[in-house]
């Protein structure tokens, strides 16, 4: 009993110290995703055989999957 | 992430553009790098996408260097209106489209898309990560990290290993690898772990072997394993160089947010993910009652209408 309670204590408070900054995640992924949507970036990538690789690494960070 | 790289490719992009999307998406986003700042410190929140990129970029180049053929596709973007649909963004010039909505709808949506859509998905893996975070810190002494998994290559090996096979993603991860390091292991163990844990899982290096070939697959396992070895020997370093230690950093609550912002936010998150549990269990219980066949007495068996569970993005696909 007292372990669940440790284990569940220890959950809760990560849970408060990250709660906001997932909230302000999620609100910017859900912009993001009206304005850069992940099945349109083949648009930005361009052509070429390494410029498109960059590219498609650099889009890849903000969105998150 | 697997479906986006489907379309990526069916779309045009060359392999390399694939792998390297394939990497940069699920090691890092958003939602990640914010949940990084929160529990981990400011030296990982910077490390973690600025590897991702590296990795990713390392990856998608190696690809298209020992690739044979040159892919001169056509590219064929899919311009379906991110709002609601309402068109194909094809019989319709770029400007027009751009002007269906206003920007307060395509405001609203994206919030919709927050709540609904990316915290469903991420939700259930999330706290599956604080619980796994909070039995490493109840369980796990602190000697036995210290002993085995302090620092140096061999920690790093070990967390490739657990984290290759595992399925985690980049969100759901951040709490295990704040409680590893509050017990003792080295913050560039847990950067390979915050690496290698999103970008690969046992069931998604299969499928990812029909999208871009086993050839193409091998490559994208070594650059992973690779550079984050090599990039968490180096945050290593860094760390002593500077003199920092994770251990204090991570434990300290350095926010000056006030306690009673913290819970709400806390319980925003709570009530966010109630529909999805409800739906949960609701679906767990329609499939046990289908498990041992008792068909609903006195009421004409209804199809199930219900919409399948939400297939998590977030999840081996």
């Amino acid at each position: 009993m007292n372990f669940s309670i440790d284990v569940i204590s220890e959950a809760w408070l990560l849970l408060r110290e990250s709660a906001l900054y997932i909230l302000f995640g999620l609100l910017v992924s859900g912009f993001l995703r009206v304005f850069l949507n992940p099945n349109t970036i083949v648009r930005h990538l361009g052509k070429g055989r390494f410029k498109p690789v960059f590219k498609a690494a650099l889009l890849g960070i903000p969105i998150p999957l | 992430m697997l479906p986006a790289a489907v379309t990526l490719q069916k779309q045009g992009a060359n392999t390399g553009a694939v792998t390297s999307f394939m990497i940069s998406t699920p090691e890092s986003g958003i939602d990640s790098i914010a949940i990084t700042y929160a529990l981990l410190d400011p030296i990982m929140t910077v490390a973690r996408p600025v590897v991702a990129f590296i990795t990713a970029a390392v990856a998608g180049v190696a690809e298209n260097l020992l690739e044979k053929r040159s892919s001169d596709t056509q590219i064929h973007p899919d311009l379906t209106c991110p709002v609601d649909q309402c068109c194909d963004g094809v019989n319709c010039r770029p400007e027009d489209h751009r002007r269906h909505h206003s920007l307060a709808e395509k405001l609203g949506a994206g919030v919709r898309y927050a709540f609904t859509d990316f915290w469903n998905d991420l939700a259930g893996w999330f706290f599956i990560g604080l619980l796994a975070a909070g039995l490493i810190a109840v369980l796990i002494p602190e000697e036995m990290v210290k002993t085995y998994l302090g620092s140096g290559l061999p920690a790093m090996l070990f967390m490739l290993a657990v984290g290759i096979p595992l399925y985690i993603c980049a969100t759901a991860s951040t709490p295990i690898a704040a409680a590893l390091i509050l017990k003792g292991v080295s913050p560039g163990a847990a950067l390979v772990f915050l690496l290698a844990g999103p970008a690969t899982n046992v069931a998604a290096l299969t499928v990812m072997a029909g999208i871009i070939g086993k050839r193409a697959t091998v490559i994208y396992l070594v650059a992973i394993a690779v550079s984050t070895v090599v990039f968490g020997l180096i945050l290593d370093q860094v760390y002593s160089a500077l003199g920092v230690s994770a251990q204090a950093i991570v434990s300290g609550t350095a926010t000056e947010i006030p306690a009673w912002i913290e819970v709400a936010g806390a319980l925003t998150l709570v009530l966010l993910s109630l529909p999805l549990f409800f739906r949960k269990i609701r679906g767990a219980m329609r499939a046990g009652r289908r498990y041992f066949g008792r068909p609903t007495a006195g009421r004409p068996s209804t199809p199930p209408t219900s919409p399948p569970d939400v297939e998590p993005v977030c999840g081996p696909t």
